[in-house]
């Protein structure tokens, strides 16, 4: 059983607030409107757990970036938002009243592009505090069920770790993160959108992450 | 890795649809495929082991450069969309683009790849997104231009529906005025020809108005503004004005029109009667439209219970043209028929089912039609409406001594006499059924035989060889008084044409098809000699019938209404009824009159310049001295949201226009306490102590309608009663002398006077006989006087035999010392006439004058013909003439001179 204690908590999301101020400053200047993140929750959950996070009583096609990372620590980073919030969040990004009601494909890569300036701005800071090699995929657009976003056998199939670790998925474990995005449109409105940060570690890469947690905390 | 392979791999680079560079760890170009040969019109040669700035200036400060420099220095990869990269490679499409500049849109990929050394270099792929772009701009505009063409369509849908409400409220107000003033030029005086033209003109206003009521509804519903009222209700009433409304057109065509409201439907319930009247009568209607021959059944029963109320279930079945498949499909669209053709044949908007169907769902029912071409159409709908109490229904139990009692239904007609079945044996009785009179027969021998004889017997008018009036004539003659049950003939056919075939027969009572249930009941109960029970709630027919009768005169009412027109058409109808009415032209002038004279009610038009009808009720509502003052509104808006509108604004209640008078009368009354006419005893006899003696009964005479002809006054009756004995004993021997002498106008003008003088005594059916008579002789079918004369014989005989009776008694009994005021009025009348006669002698039209004074003094009915004709004469200076119709005033009131 995996888990966390309060200073190696701390420490995470301090990571990772940083990162979100990078993310933050580069997309608002990506849009030119000023563009504010949120990190309002960290937790560390299984599997289970996190479902219920991402669609609390009702099971609808969500839209994610993916984004894996591999290593000497490997795992999967997800931006996921529910269907909807995805294409309210280009719309608004890109302040355009648009009358399609379906995602279309140059607003998925801009959604791309979008969850793939923040996803690296936590990479970027997450793995600038440890002491280990990554190596990054590019990063993917996915569509499909919490069940299907969160398994991260699916996730590491498309990975070359899959093929020597073997997973049970009872111990699975999840850091969610939620998110708030802040915008302001023409006519000064602002919106709020949220959306899922979560990152998938395999088993055997929690307990690296845990180490280098301790070492981290050890040297200050 | 050989040469050789890297040759190929190098190639295979070259060769693919993605734009791709690699760079050293300086930012040198190491690698330029051939689609970037391409793309940047540049060579590889030329940019081989040169910084990308140097070949791409502009990217100095961009997402690129960053992502570059990111993918170099951390490993992290970056997707630069089209959207968010003002400042992309600048390459070239091979096809040309609409802006010239043919500018390629791009997607690029920028990641880190590691060399054999480990060292990180740049791979750099770039995606010609040109033609997804362009698609998806037009894709874009057009969904906006699609947009704006919906919302154009919708805007344009609403005003449409806007401008039909306004104008069907603007058509309305003109229309009062044509229903209005036909309905009064139909009252006076008019040759055969005018009349035929205004009745005419009244009928197409009246159908016209259904047409506009028709549009108005239908606009209202698609602007979404039509409302449903809840009020409690009772489910029969609004049957019985459905029945009564669509009987008489049913019955021109010759059909029938049965009625059967199943035992477990609640009566009293809770929704919007004017509404579900509306959809019945429109189903119902279209029944009629398109069945030639056969019957009209209404059914309701119930579809269940829930908790929100009871589910009921109405079907309205024709044997008319029917349906194919494809026609149902058409149906209950707006402006559609069955087919179009069938429009033409048939007539109408098309637009009656679709306001069905929306009302329906209004009240949380469906509406569906099963039909076989050529057979006839089952439209069926439901409704679900709350009861207004928990009670079931109430039944309807006679006393105890009529419960089992035993009756015979004779009808050929099975669903009309699965109907009379169903209902009687609700009321507790046992029925047995019988499809012809032969059968009805049978059965009553048999009944006899087993001692078990039927208490009353229902047949059916018009029904095979042996139709009702030949079955009831055969039980007469064949069997013994003592078994003899009540005859009752049920009929779809105008009541005088049966009444008339049956005279003599012994008919104890005729009903009407459809019979309501409550109709059905107390006729029942009356036949068989027993009083109905009171009726806590009256139905409507109770309510109305009793309405005509009510003493209007002495009733103050301020007519508040801008237009002339239509202020000319509600003055004329209340003073008809000799109600005061005083005319305020605007609101103001209406909370004016209200403070300066005592109003018995206030009829409220609501537009109106200066102060409308709204403002002014509320500022006359705002003082408390007129609290409690009847306010109604008279407005053009039928709609329900209008009326809560009035009501909000303190009007007590809502007239629509064009006023039907019936209603009218019928609201007023609503608000007045008045007394009915025929229990009011003249004004002016209040302080007289006078007792007149007239009997309980006379046979052949409804003394009620006589007295009320009378208005009232018994003592006149009672003159007029003698004298009737007095002058027209030999009534038909007259007739016959002037026949005999080839006097055919003067036998017809004997008849016409009889006809009038037994009206007015309450005789319904001499009247009604000699009426025919009159027409007969009119017509100079003289070959069927003969057997008329023969017919009228027996009820002339019972009527005077009756009245002979009363010859002998004393006529009034006074009280000594107190003049009887009545004997003034006779006493004013008679002078009154003793002056006419001897204008009319002289041939002056001062007579019009007395004629009037004369009316005035003579009630309305009484002798009110006569004396229209009377001015009618003086008016056209036909003096001879008009002596003669004067005498026959004076003779008929008993005067002398």
């Amino acid at each position: 059983m995996f888990c966390l204690t309060e200073m190696e908590e701390d420490a995470l999301k301090e990571f990772f607030n940083m990162g979100l101020g990078m993310a933050a400053a580069s997309l608002s200047q990506m849009v030119n409107n000023e563009v504010l993140l949120s990190l309002p929750q960290l937790k560390v959950v299984s599997y289970e757990e996190a479902i219920k996070m991402l669609v609390p009583g009702r099971e609808e096609k969500l839209v994610a970036i993916r984004q894996n990372f591999t290593g000497e620590l490997s795992g999967t980073a997800l931006l996921i938002f529910p269907g909807a919030e995805g294409l309210e969040l280009v719309r608004t990004l890109l302040n355009e009243p648009m009358p399609l009601e379906i995602l279309m494909e140059l607003e998925q890569e801009t959604l791309l592009d979008v969850g793939n300036v923040v996803l690296n701005a936590f990479l970027e800071s997450f793995t600038q505090m440890m002491s280990i090699q990554f190596e990054f995929e590019s990063a993917e657009f996915l569509k499909g069920s919490s069940h299907f976003l969160l398994d991260i056998t699916s996730h590491l199939a498309a990975q070359k770790q899959a093929l020597v670790s073997t997973y049970s998925g009872d111990d699975e474990r999840a850091f969610v993160l939620m998110m708030d995005f802040k915008t302001n449109d023409a006519e000064e409105a602002q919106h709020t959108l949220s959306g899922f940060v979560v990152l998938l570690f395999s088993q055997p890469s929690m307990e690296i992450l845990k180490r280098e947690l301790k070492t981290i905390i050890g040297a200050f | 890795m050989n040469d050789l392979d890297r040759q190929l791999l190098s190639r295979a680079l070259d060769i693919t649809v993605v734009g791709t560079i690699i760079l050293d760890p300086d930012q040198k170009i190491v690698f330029w495929n051939d689609w970037m040969e391409k793309g940047a019109r540049i060579h590889a040669e030329r940019v081989m082991h040169r910084p990308l700035l140097d070949i791409f200036p502009e990217l100095a400060q961009t997402r690129i450069t960053r992502a570059i420099e990111s993918a170099l220095n951390t490993g992290l990869p970056t997707v630069l969309s089209h959207r968010l990269t003002p400042t992309p490679f600048p390459l070239f499409t091979a096809s040309e683009q609409t802006d010239n500049s043919n500018r390629m849109s791009q997607m690029v990929v920028i990641k880190a790849i590691r060399d054999s050394a480990e060292i990180r270099h740049c791979l750099i792929q770039i995606q010609d997104i040109t033609n997804t772009v362009s698609r998806e701009q037009t894709l874009r505009s057009q969904a906006v231009a699609l947009e704006a063409a919906k919302e154009s369509a919708q805007e344009a849908d609403k005003a449409k529906g806007n401008f039909l409400a306004n104008m069907s409220h603007e058509i309305r107000t003109p229309m009062n005025a044509i229903i209005g003033m036909s309905h009064l030029a139909l009252r006076t005086d008019l040759n055969q020809k005018q009349r035929d033209y205004v009745t005419k003109v009244h009928a197409s206003a009246q159908s016209l108005l259904g047409i506009i009521n028709d549009i108005l509804d239908f606009s209202k519903i698609e602007a979404g503004k039509l409302t449903m009222e809840t009020v409690a209700f009772n489910l029969e009433d609004v049957l019985h004005n459905v029945s009564s409304l669509v009987a008489l057109k049913a019955e021109e065509q010759g059909l029938e029109v049965n009625l059967h409201v199943d035992q477990n439907v609640p009566l009293n319930l809770i929704g919007d009667p004017l509404r579900l009247g509306q959809v019945l009568i429109n189903l119902t209607n279209n029944a009629v439209k398109f069945t030639k021959k056969g019957n009209i059944t209404i059914l309701v029963s119930t579809d269940g219970e829930e908790e929100q109320g009871v589910i009921l279930h109405f079907q309205v079945r024709d044997t008319g043209i029917g349906m194919t498949e494809e026609q149902i499909g058409r149906l209950f669209t707006a402006f559609t028929q069955a087919d179009s053709s069938t429009t033409r044949k048939f007539g109408g908007t098309g637009l009656g089912l679709t306001i069905c169907k929306r009302l329906v769902e209004m009240m949380h029912g469906r509406t569906w039609v099963e039909s076989i071409p050529g057979e006839g159409s089952t439209f069926h709908f439901t409704a679900l409406l709350p009861r207004k109490d928990s009670d079931r229904r109430r039944f309807r139990l006679p006393s105890r001594d009529l419960v089992g009692r035993r009756i015979l239904v004779a009808d050929d007609n099975p669903i009309s006499r699965e109907i009379l079945q169903k209902s009687f044996e609700s009321f507790s009785f046992r029925v047995t059924c019988a499809a012809s009179g032969e059968e009805a027969i049978e059965e009553m021998e048999r009944a006899i035989q087993e001692n078990t004889p039927f208490h009353m017997v229902c047949l059916d008018w018009k029904m095979g060889e042996l139709d009702g009036i030949k079955t009831a004539q055969e039980i007469r003659n064949r069997f013994p008084q003592i078994n003899i049950p009540k005859i009752v003939m049920v009929t779809a056919y105008a009541r005088d044409d049966v009444m008339l075939a049956a005279e003599g027969v012994g008919i104890d009572l005729f009903l009407t098809k459809p019979v309501s249930l409550s109709v059905l009941f107390e006729s029942a109960l009356t036949a068989m000699n027993q009083d109905m029970p009171d009726r806590t709630e009256n139905s409507g027919i109770t309510n109305q019938s009793l309405d005509l009768q009510l003493e209007w005169r002495g009733t103050h009412v301020l007519l508040v209404e801008d237009n002339e027109i239509n202020q000319q058409v509600a003055r004329e109808l209340l003073e008809e009824e000799g109600i005061t009415v005083q005319i305020a032209a605007n609101g103001q002038e209406a909370v004016d009159a209200v403070s300066s004279a005592r109003f018995d009610v206030v009829l409220m038009d609501v537009q109106m310049p200066v102060m409308d009808g709204y403002e002014a009720s509320r500022t006359i509502r705002a003082d408390a001295r007129f609290a409690s003052l009847p306010i109604l509104a008279m407005t053009a808006n039928a709609m329900t949201g209008d009326r809560e509108k009035c009501i909000d604004a303190g009007m007590n209640d809502h007239i629509s226009k064009p006023i039907h008078p019936p209603t009218l009368f019928a609201t007023i009354a609503k608000y007045l306490n008045l007394k009915p006419k025929q229990s009011d005893p003249p004004q002016e006899n209040s302080s007289l102590e006078e007792v007149v003696v007239l009997p309980d009964q006379l046979d052949g005479i409804d003394m009620q309608a006589g007295l009320g002809n009378v208005n009232g006054n018994r003592k006149l009756y009672r003159k007029v009663l003698g004298d009737v004995y007095s002058r027209n004993r030999e009534i038909l021997a007259k007739i016959q002398t002037e026949l005999d002498q080839g006097a055919i106008a003067v036998a017809q003008r004997l008849a016409h006077t009889f006809k009038g003088v037994s009206g007015t005594i309450g005789a319904g059916s001499l009247h009604t006989q000699f009426g025919h008579l009159e027409e007969i002789l009119k017509k100079q079918q003289l070959d069927q006087v003969a057997e008329l004369m023969a017919h009228l014989a027996p009820e002339v005989e019972r009527v005077m035999t009756a009245l002979a009776t009363l010859a002998t008694e004393r006529v009034v009994v006074q009280i000594p010392g107190v003049m009887p005021t009545q004997e003034l009025d006779t006493n004013r009348l008679q002078e009154i006439f003793r002056h006419l006669v001897s204008l009319i002698d002289e041939g002056d039209s001062d007579a019009q004058e007395w004629i009037e004074q004369a009316g005035r003094l003579l009630s309305s009915s009484l002798f009110s013909v006569e004396m229209q004709t009377l001015a009618g004469q003086v008016e056209e200076y036909e003096f001879e003439e008009a002596m003669k119709t004067v005498q026959q005033i004076v003779s008929g009131l008993g005067l002398t001179i």
